[in-house]
């Protein structure tokens, strides 16, 4: 269970870095860990785009420690893909009028223990 | 966006196209795609890649990757693109410099573990590589002898993935051919074959081979179990002169494309003794998608032998009819049309029926004629038309061998004479671009060599009397020629004509 717990605790730590790290750059927080029957949204943001209403961007957080080989953006299968653009629609369904479009990023938060936290921030993955 | 590129060979039978391997890197999500129409075996290419270069330190590229295989339109199959893979991937990740891997033809499988294995096919594919104008080539450490075999190629050899990042990086370690002594030089297995001085007795056998060898005509050899047929016919490529550099690199190109491991050029003429279960797939070459060579092509420029000839399939029989007379063998599948070359000197044995005493002196045969008819009726007139030598092999007698005083001439003597024959035929044939008398069209024959010492009329007398068709004149010349030949005279007498006609009649021509 303490293993679970942990990777449960770092999930958590890395979306409040990646919320952080989207503020800094002036994006606005809509909502954290929406959740439905189906699954979960991590993070719903609002990028501010000059002269028009902000992009409405749904953002998945992978957060790796670093000790095992890869990229954490490698577990965003295609099947996994597939299941978070239907969790997006239906956020949107849901709250019409918030933001411009729809898209889909990904975070990869790379934390070795004892070093600074990497992060790597790819656009519209659908 | 950054891309790198490698070369790699795409073999169609023999031939071998260049590909290049393009690797570009893009942002996206962590994922590889590879194209080019690859079959399943290049499919898996990127996860032995992948690990391989992670065991290296060296990682994969964590952004999307696109490896595509030009040109594209073109089928891929096999596993040797594993090194022009990577080379292309760490060139496109700056990893190593663009220049040198865009240079090299690259041949190879890797294991997860960074090990470079040996692949099929490396002989043809370096040559294709020195044709089309990149002479470096980087292949599997323990193939530098086959790959250096061609002329003009720069090899290196690697045995693992640091062995290659070194050659990528520029740092070059041409191998020396360690095979360069014994490529000249005959095959060392030349002495473990088998030698007509153990052949006893036979004279007339004996003699048939030896004319067999000197004009590559194919036998029929027809006789009791244990008279000897196989043993026989095992010793005609003892008899047969060593290959020519060109019909040996050919000859071990063919090899290598069926996954053998070559370590000098192949000199002796090849045998090969498919089991008469043999499938036509097996006979003349097949594969799911892209043929690869069969027994016949296996035994280009040596001898197919068929034992038990009867007991062969009737269609894996009739397959060997165009291959017999165009020296060609062409096989359609999914992925294209190949051709192999399959110029071999076909040996048949049979029993005269299938308890094989009939016709055997002081024997009782039980089979009912019928049987006996419908044995010898499976090998189809086709076939038997194309044979110049039919032989009969008489049971040695116990007393015959006492009175052999003479130890018999051992092979090394018969292939001096047969040598000496076949460079009279070279000189003679070589304006038609023949290389030996079982090869000549008849009309050439006729046109451009002089007519026999006493003229024709043995075979107009035959003709005559319907014993020879002229289809049967042609290969009567033939073998008079071989026989003259070998008697070291300028062109055929009677007496050649007369003993070309023995041996190519068939039994029942004989008593009839």
């Amino acid at each position: 269970m303490s293993a679970a717990l942990e990777r449960s605790k770092l999930g958590k730590w890395g979306e409040d870095l990646a919320a952080k790290h989207l503020a800094s750059l002036g994006w606005t927080i809509a909502e954290r860990n929406w959740r439905c029957s189906t699954g979960e949204l991590d993070l719903i943001a609002l990028e501010p785009v000059p002269g028009r209403a902000p992009n409405l961007v749904v953002i998945e957080v992978k957060t790796k420690s670093g000790l095992g080989f890869g990229n954490p953006l490698e577990a965003i299968t295609a099947t996994k893909l597939l299941r978070l653009r239907g969790l997006a629609c239906q956020w949107r369904r849901a709250h019409p009028g918030i933001g411009e479009g729809l898209r889909i990023d990904a975070i990869g938060i790379t934390k070795p223990p004892g070093f600074a936290p990497r992060i790597a921030h790819v656009r519209n993955i659908s | 966006m950054s891309i790198g590129s490698a070369w790699s060979i795409a073999l169609t039978g023999l031939e071998g196209t260049l590909i290049e391997v393009e690797a570009s890197i893009t942002a996206g999500l962590p994922r590889t795609v590879l194209v080019g129409l690859p079959d399943s075996s290049l499919m898996e290419a990127k996860e032995r890649c992948r690990d391989a270069l992670y065991g290296a330190g060296f990682g994969w590229p964590g952004e999307h990757l696109t490896i595509n295989l030009t040109p594209a339109s073109m089928p891929k199959a096999g596993s040797h693109y594993d090194l022009a893979i990577v080379a292309a991937v760490l060139a496109a990740g700056g990893k190593i410099p663009r220049e040198v891997a865009s240079t090299c033809v690259l041949m190879g499988e890797l294991g997860l573990d960074g090990r470079v294995h040996p692949v099929r096919g490396v002989l043809p594919g370096v040559v294709a590589a020195v044709t089309a104008g990149r002479p470096k080539v980087v292949v599997p450490s323990g193939q530098v002898g086959e790959a250096s075999l061609v002329e003009d190629a720069q090899v290196f050899g690697v045995s693992c993935l640091d062995d290659l990042i070194e050659v990528l990086n520029g740092r070059l370690v041409l191998n020396a051919a360690p095979v360069a002594a014994c490529r000249d030089g005959d095959d060392p297995a030349t002495s473990a074959l088998p030698d007509m001085a153990d052949v006893l007795g036979h004279p007339d056998a004996r003699w048939a081979m030896e004319v067999a060898a000197a004009g590559r005509h194919h036998v029929f050899l027809h006789g009791a179990p244990g008279a000897g047929k196989t043993m026989l016919a095992e010793r005609l490529p003892g008899l047969l002169p060593p290959l020519s550099t060109p019909e040996a690199l050919e000859v071990s190109a063919i090899h290598s494309l069926a996954g053998e491991q070559i370590s000098g050029l192949i000199r002796r003429p090849p045998f090969s003794s498919p089991h008469h279960n043999a499938t036509v797939a097996s006979m003349i070459g097949g594969g799911a998608r892209l043929a690869r060579p069969g027994q016949i092509s296996l035994a280009h420029r040596g001898v197919l032998f068929l034992d038990e000839a009867p007991q062969f399939s009737v269609s894996a029989l009739d397959a060997l009819r165009t291959p017999l007379e165009s020296g060609w063998v062409s096989i359609a599948r999914v992925m294209g049309t190949v051709r192999y070359p399959a110029r071999f000197q076909l040996v048949l044995a049979a029993n005269p029926c299938p308890c094989g005493m009939n016709a055997t002196a002081g024997a009782a045969c039980r089979c009912f004629p019928a049987t006996v008819r419908r044995y010898n009726e499976r090998l189809s007139g086709p076939i038997l038309d194309r044979i110049d030598i039919h032989h009969q092999i008489a049971p040695i007698r116990a007393s015959l061998i006492r009175a052999m005083k003479d130890a018999p001439e051992s092979s090394t003597t018969i292939a001096a004479r047969v040598a000496e024959a076949r460079a009279r035929a070279l000189a003679r044939l070589a304006p038609g671009g023949f290389c030996c008398n079982a090869e000549v069209p008849g009309a050439w024959m006729r046109r451009e060599l002089p007519e026999p010492d006493g003229g024709l009329k043995i075979l107009d007398d035959a003709v005559q009397r319907g014993r020879i068709s002229s289809r049967g004149v042609d290969k009567a010349l033939r073998l008079a020629w071989t026989l003259a030949d070998l008697s070291a005279v300028d062109r055929p007498t009677r007496e050649h004509l007369a003993a070309a006609l023995t041996l190519n009649q068939t039994e029942w021509m004989k008593t009839a």
